[in-house]
């Protein structure tokens, strides 16, 4: 049974992966984190990624339907990176999400987001092991 | 749990300290200079569960507990929980422990506590009463949890209040959440936890108390309620913040008259043992503070 730095560090297994913050969005709380902290530390990390998420959520032109689908990823490209942000639902209190910051030339975002999907399951939101 | 919280911990961020942290927080960071195992009890307020000098545990009565958390969010059941907590599972240390008969996969256990920890955490680096450590043996938490006092310390101080925060954390579990009557817009956008305060609301559960029954983080529950205000849904807090209890903060309540405050607390009251933990859990008499202000307000 993998813990929470157990799914960390397989998420840093993720093509081009340089650091992942695993962030509660209800109170901007860094669960834990893995990875280079050289640019943000895992708190600034978890801070600013809380407000980003927090606005989307509140955002009417970026809710995706009429029904307000559930955001369930945000992505940000940048020229050297990608930042996949990807809100877990499920069975926690609340709004956690995981910041992944993926190096644009080592990485693929496509892959990335599939991985860590499935190893969001492993974080225990699908039932129970 | 987390190896990352517990060696990056920026050492260099820990005693920034607001009076009466000081006491509590000291006393953590001595506990694990000598990587002591037992219980630091903050007064009535609750108690630090301390393991080889690390956290791994702490209770606030104004946080929602561990239990609450698990529990409400249907993670397990609340007859698993009980077994859990009563160990008959086993000993959670070691990774090698089969974890297959225990009900929580072990990543929700670890985040469950590491937000019940933070959550109770905030309110006790708050206290101001003295802190007294009880030797014992490990909280059973400590198997998955160890938090440093620094990485603690840096987070409250990241939660503590700002200049104009529309709900002080002081109030969390003193004002109640009042909804407004009418709403003045076309529509409104809310979070998931957003709706569920608002529809929980009753005019008289504080944000604490909400938090309890939807069993939700305190703080989580805080920081909704003051983005609800922000948003003109809930009416801003009826009550008036308690006097700060720290000597730095601005000293408005010795200029004030005793007569004013109805000889509750006496002026300068405040030095030695600020605000003590009776006058401090004393139910606010909202005539004394409305009186209060209208002396403030005579003075300026």
């Amino acid at each position: 049974m993998l813990g929470i730095d157990g799914c960390l560090k397989r998420m840093m297994e993720i093509p081009g992966a340089l650091s992942v913050t695993l962030v509660d969005g209800a109170s901007g709380l860094a669960v834990a984190a893995a990875g280079r902290g050289d640019l943000v530390d895992q708190h600034e990390d978890a801070a600013g990624t809380t407000e980003v998420v927090r606005s989307i959520l509140a955002s009417p032109a970026l809710s995706t339907s009429r029904t307000g689908d559930d955001i369930a990823e945000i992505i940000v490209c940048g020229a050297g990176g990608f930042h996949l942000l990807t809100l877990i639902n499920g069975t926690f209190d609340g709004q956690l999400f995981v910041h992944l910051l993926i190096d644009r030339d080592k990485g693929n975002l496509a892959l990335a987001r599939i991985q860590v999907s499935d190893l969001i399951g492993e974080l225990g939101v699908t039932g129970h092991g | 749990m987390s190896p990352v919280m517990v060696s990056q911990a920026p050492a260099t961020a820990a005693p920034r300290t607001a009076h009466g942290e000081r006491g509590v927080h000291a006393e953590l960071r001595r506990l694990e200079k000598e990587r002591r195992t037992g219980v630091l009890h903050a007064g009535d307020e609750g108690a630090f569960h301390v393991a080889d000098g690390a956290v791994a545990f702490a209770r606030s009565r104004r946080a929602t507990g561990l239990d609450r958390l698990v529990v409400e969010s249907g993670a397990v059941s609340a007859e698993d929980w009980g077994r859990i907590r009563l160990g008959e599972h086993g000993d959670l240390r070691a990774d090698r422990q089969p974890w297959g008969t225990v009900p929580i996969r072990r990543s929700q256990l670890e985040t469950f506590a590491l937000l019940a920890l933070f959550d109770a955490a905030f309110f006790l680096l708050e206290s101001a009463s003295a802190p007294v450590f009880e030797e014992g043996p490990a909280h059973w938490l400590a198997p998955v949890c160890r938090v440093t006092p620094a990485t603690l310390a840096h987070e409250c101080e990241r939660r503590r209040d700002g200049a104009a925060t529309p709900w002080p954390s002081s109030l969390a579990d003193r004002a109640p959440v009042v909804p407004v009557t009418r709403i003045r817009r076309q529509r409104v956008i809310l979070t998931g936890l957003e709706a569920e305060l608002l529809v929980n609301a009753d005019g008289r559960r504080s944000p604490a108390e909400l938090a309890m029954d939807l069993g939700r983080t305190t703080y989580g529950c805080l920081l909704a309620v003051r983005s609800l205000v922000a948003a003109g849904l809930v009416q801003p807090p009826a009550v008036q913040p308690p006097v700060p209890d720290a000597p730095d903060a601005p000293a408005a309540v010795p200029a004030v008259p005793g007569a004013a405050l109805g000889g509750r607390r006496a002026a300068g009251t405040a030095p030695e043992r600020p605000a003590g933990t009776d006058s401090w859990w004393t139910p606010p008499d909202l005539d004394v503070l409305v009186r209060l202000r209208a002396a403030l307000e005579e003075l300026a």
